[in-house]
């Protein structure tokens, strides 16, 4: 028992990595909260089930229709209304409150096209899954805790190892002395848009492959994302992973002693716990202002 | 090599900048003094493109930049000191070099980048720390050699002085000089530390209220205790 609660807890961290990273990603230089961005998410499956049952496309080309309309979404709503809303100086406030209102327009347009009741992506048949030590994994599932951990891998050389990577930091780390340098901060917010929309299409996807969704499927993933990063702290796309697992594992082993209606629950009392005691996350930085 | 005219400029409704002439002429050092608040760093910043201007003009090698792009300036050989040290503090020496020849060939970098290491001996030897954790005299080397690494021929300083002991002071106004003399960057600087930088500078320009108060070789207000103390009072 102890090692399916342990394997589950893996699992649900590993799907809570990939939206957090994806989600921390884009907050990195932005600094506001995406809220559209679990609707980002929803748009890979729900795009990877149109092209195979309205194209009947193979599934192959169906996942890359899939991560392509979230990339596209996530792409249109930076260029269009954040670049807009920047041009502007909006204060934050007003960029969360587009963001929600994006978020609800968007999911209700999901709900338009395929309807509200629940759908599901078959890979190849149902199957008993595999047997590790005595605890039982799907091959869904493997392929979501494998993906985690290589596109943790990923983004952490992208942004430690690449040109592209230095510039999404310097963004982060001081927008204006980007600026200064000669950093276009457009080109940055499009390609982190970009990534992290690709990201969050692909782990929509994959919850896709191992469990039934339907167009809500974004707001609680989206929730246990940000609680990741939050504890993981800003910036550390390890820390997030790592806050990704402590909430999925804690999350099962609640499931296993008091009762699956704790889930939610319990990953916000971690939250609230680090907020407390540790804002800046097991491996962030502390948060601060400059200005010239 | 900069011209500024009439330039007027502040932030939001509140007006800090009045009919602001002023000019940096090629190869030599212009400062600007002034005190507290008079507006002297926004003046660099509105030159510079980091706030917009509302009137007047700013010209730059017989060309009006008024309002260009910072990304445009720096490509044109612009470069910008901002006020206090700013360096990214979570990123490398290395990394803040990099940063700051983001726009430069893998070919040219590398040659800039000895440049800077033979002007700076001391930031080669922590290129892979982090600069949150230089002391004050070196994050403003390194805040220099972040501008200094695409070869300006306009450099724009805001207070490179602030906050170091009066032996650094002396040392960075020998590294602008340096940097003037044998590199022939025009320099445009803002510095309180009116005796050591009116040591260096051919031009010099005082802000008050957001007026100029003051042009006229440093010669002439050196050593006049009252004009200086009018000139921040
Ligand atoms: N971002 C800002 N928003 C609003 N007002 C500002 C801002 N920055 C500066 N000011 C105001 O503009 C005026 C001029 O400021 P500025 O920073 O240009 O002065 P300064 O001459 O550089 O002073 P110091 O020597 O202290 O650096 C001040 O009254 C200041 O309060
Ligand atoms: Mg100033």
């Amino acid at each position: 028992m102890l090692a399916q609660v342990l394997l589950n807890g893996l699992i649900a961290g590993s799907t809570y990595a990939l939206i957090g990273i994806s989600f921390g990603l884009i907050y990195m230089p932005t600094r506001f909260f995406h809220f559209a961005h679990g609707v980002v998410y929803a748009a890979g499956a729900y795009g990877t089930l149109a092209a195979i049952s309205w194209l009947n496309l193979p599934l192959s080309i169906a996942v890359l229709v899939g991560v392509g309309t979230s990339t596209v979404i996530g792409l249109t709503i930076e260029c269009t209304v954040y670049r807009a809303l920047r041009r502007r100086s909006a204060s934050s406030l007003v960029f969360l409150l587009t963001s929600l209102g994006l978020y609800i327009v968007l999911q209700n347009s999901i709900s338009l096209f395929f309807g509200d009741y629940i759908q599901s992506i078959r890979i190849g048949a149902v199957e008993e899954g595999i047997d590790i030590l005595g605890a039982r994994i799907t091959p869904a599932q493997i392929l979501i805790v494998s993906m985690s951990l290589a596109l943790t891998v990923a983004v952490t050389i992208l942004l430690k190892r690449t040109k592209m990577g230095r510039a999404i930091r310097a963004v982060a780390n001081d927008a204006e002395l980007a600026d200064i340098s000669g950093i276009n901060r457009d080109k940055v917010f499009f390609r982190t848009f970009a990534i992290g929309s690709a990201l969050a299409g692909v782990a929509g996807i994959l919850v896709a492959f191992d469990s039934d969704f339907c167009p809500t499927m974004g707001i609680n993933a989206l929730m246990m994302g940000v609680v990741a990063v939050i504890i993981g702290g800003v910036g550390s796309i390890h820390g997030i992973a790592l806050g990704a697992l402590l909430i999925g594992m804690a999350q099962q082993f609640g499931v296993w002693k008091i009762g699956s209606q704790w889930q939610n629950a319990i990953a916000f009392v971690i939250l609230l716990i680090f907020l407390l005691f540790r804002p800046q996350g097991f491996l962030g930085k502390k948060v601060k202002k400059v200005t010239v | 090599m900069l011209k500024v005219e009439r330039l007027e400029t502040g932030y939001g409704k509140k007006q800090v900048l009045f009919d602001i002439d002023l000019e940096a002429a090629e190869g030599k050092i212009t400062a600007i003094i002034g005190p507290n608040g008079s507006g002297k760093s926004t003046a660099l910043k509105s030159i510079f493109g980091l706030i917009s201007v509302w009137k007047g003009a700013v010209n730059y090698k017989n060309k009006d930049i008024t309002n260009r792009s910072t990304q445009a300036n720096v490509k044109d050989g612009i470069a910008f000191v901002p006020q206090g040290n700013r360096v990214f503090d979570e990123m490398t020496v290395l990394e803040n070099l990099e940063i700051g020849g983001f726009h430069l060939p893998k070919k040219s970098f590398q040659t800039e980048l000895n440049k800077i290491w033979e002007l700076f001996p001391e930031l080669e030897k922590r290129k892979k720390q982090n600069s949150g954790k230089l002391s004050g005299g070196e994050k403003q080397m390194l805040a220099l050699g972040r501008a200094l690494i695409n070869s300006p021929r306009l450099l724009l300083m805001d207070e490179p002085s602030l906050g170091l002991s009066p032996k650094l002071v002396t040392f960075i106004m020998n590294y602008i000089r340096k940097i003037n003399h044998e590199f022939g960057v025009t320099v445009l600087i803002v510095e309180q530390k009116v005796r050591e930088v009116l040591e260096v500078c051919h031009h010099v320009y005082s802000i008050k209220l957001g007026k100029i108060a003051y042009s006229g070789k440093p010669e002439i207000i050196k050593d006049d205790k009252d004009k200086l103390r009018e000139l921040f009072l």
